[in-house]
């Protein structure tokens, strides 16, 4: 196991703990692997972005218009 | 009433319905027939979480009541159908495959089955799914997961495993099912059915379970094109009660079946997938003999670059894992074993997401739906692009103990919400089926419909059926 390896295993159980997950132990690996792939998905997001990129197609101003 | 020449379950929805009118099929022959090949084959295939066939007894003979007085409600009067066990049903258990809800009895029906019951369809019962639309395949459930129908021992495909497992084996014409990653394109593509994510927003998810918010589809399965356009044109539609429909006219999908595709600008991302390690051969080839085909058909094929497919995925996974998280936070750390464990990894792992994550991936969908949208879609009719990457694996060759790997390439048009069609393109040399995606703008399920169409009547897989018979009563 790498020292990045250990830091994410450490990283996985603070945050679950925070959180209040009581992850089952027989379940600890999957959940620990699905959770550094998560990572490794969130890592591709966080490259320069125009300010065009901005999310605001999670609100509609439509129903404001009609009212 | 049975004077089909072709045996009832390999009858479309047209040429069923056409019968149905003219007197020489009943609803209740059809319905009889399906109820016994779900008693022959659903032992082995796995597919129905519950049979209602009571009810589909006296809806089918109300139906033929129906149309003998001559009210006719439409395109699905009569036929049999059946419905992913994610969408509500009043008065019919519908349990997402969970423990969690294994005696859940809905009050009401979820706007799909509105309107197919007013249309005068028959529900022969729910389909199995993976739990919440999610994790699975999982041996670790109230149920067992769907088989293959062209080998019991391979996988359905999932979520909608049942709903491609039931099409394929002539047991309905058609299945709903959903879509958050690939979910109808996924089974579609394993059990050589077609299957259309529509548009976001074209079909109403009112009372489906939800999975993510933003990335959810309803939308059927069915082994023809036009029995697609057909449940179509019933399902699709305004729904002012679900937050994400939208108020756009419903076209008329049956019209555009028969048109030619001559001078139909396709788009051709052979790079988006031809470079992914998991890309089996056989897909490839069958990618290229089918654009070959769209192309003799009269269509001009133009090879495009999109965007790395890892960005689409990454995307797309953060915010429906972020979304699933928030649906099911409570009952993870409250009843964390009653989850199956590919699906309770798969939420649990979530929490380690953060806002700007989830905010970056917003913004990045902007980016990918705008370059989708401009770039391609200002220039072409529709996409031609993988599905998935491999023929159907082996149910025992998926890990037990963490979360198996995607092998479909369908995530990028939850992530834009373009209509994006499953069409099959052919058999692995192991005889499992393969596919490919037809890639619409947006509300333009028409023109996706139309191309499907005229590949389903040129490659002519459309009349090779799994191997599956037993014998059948009726």
């Amino acid at each position: 196991m790498t020292t990045q390896d250990d830091a994410l295993e450490r990283d996985f159980d603070t945050v679950m703990g925070i959180s209040g997950f009581a992850v089952p132990p027989e379940r600890r690996a999957g959940t620990l692997m699905a959770y550094r792939q998560m990572r490794q998905f969130a890592a591709l997001l966080h490259g320069p972005r125009p300010a065009t990129d901005e999310p605001s197609n999670i609100f509609s101003l439509e129903p404001f218009r009609r009212g | 009433m049975t004077k089909s020449a072709k045996p009832l379950h390999e009858l479309s929805i047209a040429e069923a319905g056409a019968l149905l009118r003219s007197g020489v099929v009943t609803a209740t022959a059809l319905t009889e027939h399906a109820l016994a090949r779900i008693a022959a084959l659903d032992p082995l295939l796995h597919a129905f979480v519950l049979v209602t066939r009571e009810r589909a007894l006296a809806d089918a003979a109300r139906a033929d009541r129906e149309l003998i007085a001559g009210v006719d409600k439409g395109p699905l009067h009569g036929i049999p159908y059946a419905l992913k066990d994610i969408y509500e049903t009043a008065g019919i258990r519908t349990t997402c495959h969970s423990k969690l809800l294994i005696d859940h009895v809905p009050q009401a029906d979820c706007a799909v089955e509105e309107k197919l019951r007013a249309g005068g369809a028959v529900l022969l019962g729910k389909l199995a799914t993976h739990e919440f639309a999610f994790g699975g395949p999982s041996f670790d459930l109230p149920f067992p997961p769907a088989r293959n129908p062209w080998h019991l021992e391979h996988f359905a495909g999932g979520s909608s495993s049942g709903s491609g497992a039931a099409v394929a084996a002539g047991i309905v014409r058609m299945a709903l099912g959903s879509d958050t990653g690939g979910s109808i394109r996924g089974p579609a593509f394993y059990c050589g059915t077609v299957g259309l994510k529509p548009t976001y927003g074209r079909v109403s998810r009112r009372g489906i379970f939800p999975l993510s918010y933003t990335l959810d589809h309803a939308g059927p399965l069915a082994w023809t094109v036009e029995d697609i356009g057909l449940t179509m044109q019933v399902i699709a539609g305004h729904d002012p009660l679900d937050r994400a429909s939208a108020d756009v006219p419903v076209q008329d999908y049956r019209a555009a079946l028969g048109q030619d595709i001559t001078g139909l600008k396709l788009a051709y991302p052979r790079s988006f997938f031809s470079g992914v390690a998991d890309l089996t051969p056989e897909v490839l080839a069958s990618m290229d003999a089918a654009v070959e085909t769209v192309a003799r058909l009269g269509a001009d094929i133009d090879e495009v670059t999109l965007p790395d497919f890892e960005l689409f995925n990454a995307c797309g996974r953060v915010i429906l894992a972020a979304e699933a998280h928030a649906i099911h936070e409570k009952n993870l750390k409250e009843r964390p074993l009653d989850y199956a464990a590919f699906t309770y990894m798969r939420l649990a792992a979530a929490v380690g997401l953060t806002a700007p994550d989830l905010t970056q991936a917003f913004r990045l969908r902007r980016e990918l739906t705008t370059f989708v949208n401009v770039e391609i879609f200002g220039q072409h009719d529709a996409i031609i692009t993988a599905n998935g990457l491999c023929p159907a694996p082996r149910l025992d060759s998926f890990p037990v103990d963490v979360p198996p790997k995607q092998t479909l390439h369908t995530i990028p048009f939850n992530v834009t919400g373009n209509p994006a069609l499953a069409v099959p393109t052919g058999f692995s040399p192991s005889g499992l089926p393969l596919g490919m995606q037809v890639v619409g703008r947006a509300f333009d399920e028409a023109t996706v419909l139309r191309i499907g169409a005229a590949y389903e009547a040129a490659a002519g897989h459309v009349h090779k059926r799994p191997a599956l018979e037993l014998p059948i009563a009726v």
